[in-house]
């Protein structure tokens, strides 16, 4: 939902994923001057098809209904349990598939599309290879998974000049001429690249903050995907109940019309319901209304201290309840959300740097670069003076609360309910 | 917590097993545990892919870590309960983590081990019945495990339903 904020942003999934391609053509090509016993034919053609196809299990807004039970407090949170003497009742159910599941089901089923690879064999080693699930050849793995991942390349610097903004200009011919892969098949930058590759992450981040967690932005993909959640369990407007009803969708002719316009119409048609927990949501993306902004928490914190950020939180489960009921608004209106953490270097990790040391899990993650004279490469966070030796210990974290409030006197409304909460967590 | 938070914390409530994230290990058993658990067609709503250690999932890291902060006075959990179908299902899997050694280290290597077996089962990376190609895999990913081990690991994950 990015163009509701950044007009210009209506660039396509097609075209990023040809810009993968063109990445990874690129680096196959020189990876397989420089090692062509692990880089032959067969492996350059996979690597080739899996970075034009790895996105095509992408769900209509892409994250945005993927992650749909990702939420931070739901409605029925609000009510504090102890309060109502009731028991929540839990069951394991079948959630929709991530988008990288989703895209070997597709390629698997779509009869067209497995022709065209060639084959199921062959379809599933594509899949495996962005679905990271290739246990036997890490290599392959690294190279489409690293930090320095074609991805991550291609969407930073298509996303920053479709926006308008500046902050993803990465400089990617000079990243892509300066790859290399060691005797032992590590892939990293040269030590003349290490300015790019620091600026490379600093850019994600400024992207991070200004284009992908915008707080307008945000706030409507909110709205929608707490929209399309409540929809989902209300069982309304023949919305996919669960992962198999997805991939039923995705295994037939359904899959053309499993688009933007899957989730348009269902914006559409819940703009008329008589649900206060849903209408509201609907009506704010139809008329371009943004939920409002009521208190934001962030900052850089240390991981695992972030106690600004949950004393907000425990705040919203516990008052927002009374304000609702105060300033007459119904409780689902409130959108309280987290977008996921930012951290330089293994965004969202759980490891911290001198656990790196011993233990290698995720590690792979992260950006290599080959010190002078040395034939093996190192993470950047290893590297004494760079910025994000400094910087890999801290998660940038945000947390909101927002007003879905359609009304066209929500002004007033807004101001109070802000006075209210400033008190709520504390901030730096 | 969110509702996949809850259920996690349930799932491990329901399996006697604590969640903890102070120690590489206990983080370690929390990845396998909830890997095995979804093998058993439990749908827990979490992805994994193969990392060195074999499946992780950074989605499970962060719910451990959230799960494991929550303040003990709020106790969020107890006034959550598992559904029916989920615990009965968690019923029949649970023998098999009462096998596992009392030792911290031992456990996590070989939890690592069995959730190693069924992710590559299960993407048709490796067939179980032959322990040289299971262990030509493990070991190309910095796995060593004695044979016997391993086809003790195989033999307790069939006797437990896992379909191998």
């Amino acid at each position: 939902m990015g163009h509701l904020t950044y007009p210009s942003a209506t660039h396509t999934r097609f075209a990023h994923s040809l810009g993968v391609f063109k990445i990874m053509c690129r680096i196959t090509e020189y990876l397989e001057k420089e090692n062509s016993k692990l880089f032959h034919e067969e492996l350059r053609n996979d690597l080739r098809l899996a970075a034009l196809l790895h996105d095509i299990g992408h769900y209509p807004y892409s994250h945005l209904m993927e992650k749909v039970e990702r939420v931070t407090l739901t409605e029925d949170e609000l009510i504090p349990k102890k309060a109502s003497k009731e028991t929540g009742v839990i069951e394991a159910f079948e959630k929709y598939p991530n988008h990288e599941q989703l895209g070997e089901h597709i390629i698997l089923n779509q009869e067209d599309i497995l022709v065209a690879i060639g084959g199921e064999e062959r379809a599933m080693r594509v899949a495996s290879i962005f679905q990271r699930t290739e246990a036997a050849d890490q290599q392959v793995s690294k190279l489409i998974h690293s930090s320095l991942d074609m991805d991550r390349l291609d969407y930073l610097l298509r996303d920053s000049r479709s926006a308008g903004v500046p902050y993803g200009e990465i400089d990617l011919n000079y990243l892509l001429n300066n790859i290399r892969i060691s005797k032992k098949g590590e892939v990293g930058v040269t030590w003349k690249a290490l300015t790019a590759a620091e600026h490379f992450l600093l850019a994600r981040m400024s992207m991070y903050r200004a284009v992908y967690y915008h707080k307008t932005t945000f706030g409507f993909e909110e709205a929608c995907r707490q929209l399309l959640r409540r929809a989902r369990n209300g069982q309304k407007y023949d919305i996919a109940k669960d992962g198999n009803k997805i991939r039923e969708i995705c295994a037939t002719s359904e899959l053309l019309n499993f688009t933007d316009e899957y989730v348009d119409r269902i914006i559409r048609d819940a703009a008329n319901d008589d649900d206060p927990s849903i209408q509201p949501l609907a009506k704010c993306i139809t008329a371009r209304k943004p939920p409002k902004l009521i208190r934001e928490v962030s900052g850089m914190f240390e991981k695992g201290k972030s106690d600004e950020v949950k004393l907000f939180v425990q705040n919203c489960r516990f008052r927002l309840l009374d304000l609702a009921k105060k300033y007459k608004v119904n409780i689902g209106q409130f959108l309280l959300c987290a977008p996921p953490e930012i951290q330089f270097e293994e965004r969202g990790g759980t490891f911290k740097i001198d656990e790196f040391k011993n233990f290698r899990e995720e590690r792979e993650e992260l950006i290599k670069v080959f010190p002078k004279g040395s034939d093996e490469p190192k993470s950047l966070v290893d590297i004494p003076d760079t910025l994000i030796s400094y910087c890999s210990d801290f998660v940038f974290k945000i947390q909101r609360l927002y007003l879905a409030d359609p009304s066209p006197n929500c002004e007033k409304r807004v101001r109070q309910i802000r006075n209210e909460v400033q008190g709520w967590g504390f901030n730096k | 917590m969110n509702p996949q938070q809850l259920l996690l914390g349930l799932t491990f409530n329901e399996l006697g097993m604590p969640l903890s994230v102070e120690s590489f290990d206990e983080r370690l058993i929390a990845q396998k545990v909830t890997s095995i658990v979804q093998e058993a067609g439990i749908p827990l709503g979490y992805f994994f892919n193969w990392y060195v250690r074999g499946p992780y999932c950074s989605s499970v890291a962060e719910d451990v870590y959230a799960i494991t902060s929550q303040d003990e006075e709020e106790d969020e959990l107890s006034h959550y309960r598992l559904g029916d179908k989920t615990k009965s299902m968690l019923q029949k899997i649970k023998p098999l983590f009462k096998k596992l050694p009392c030792d911290v280290k031992a456990k996590a290597r070989t939890l690592e081990l069995w959730a190693s077996i069924l992710f590559l089962q299960r993407t048709k990376q490796v067939n179980v019945t032959k322990t040289p190609s299971l262990q030509k895999i493990l070991k190309a990913n910095g796995k060593h495990f004695q044979d016997d081990e391993v086809e003790e690991a195989i033999k307790k994950l069939r006797v437990n339903s896992f379909g191998l």
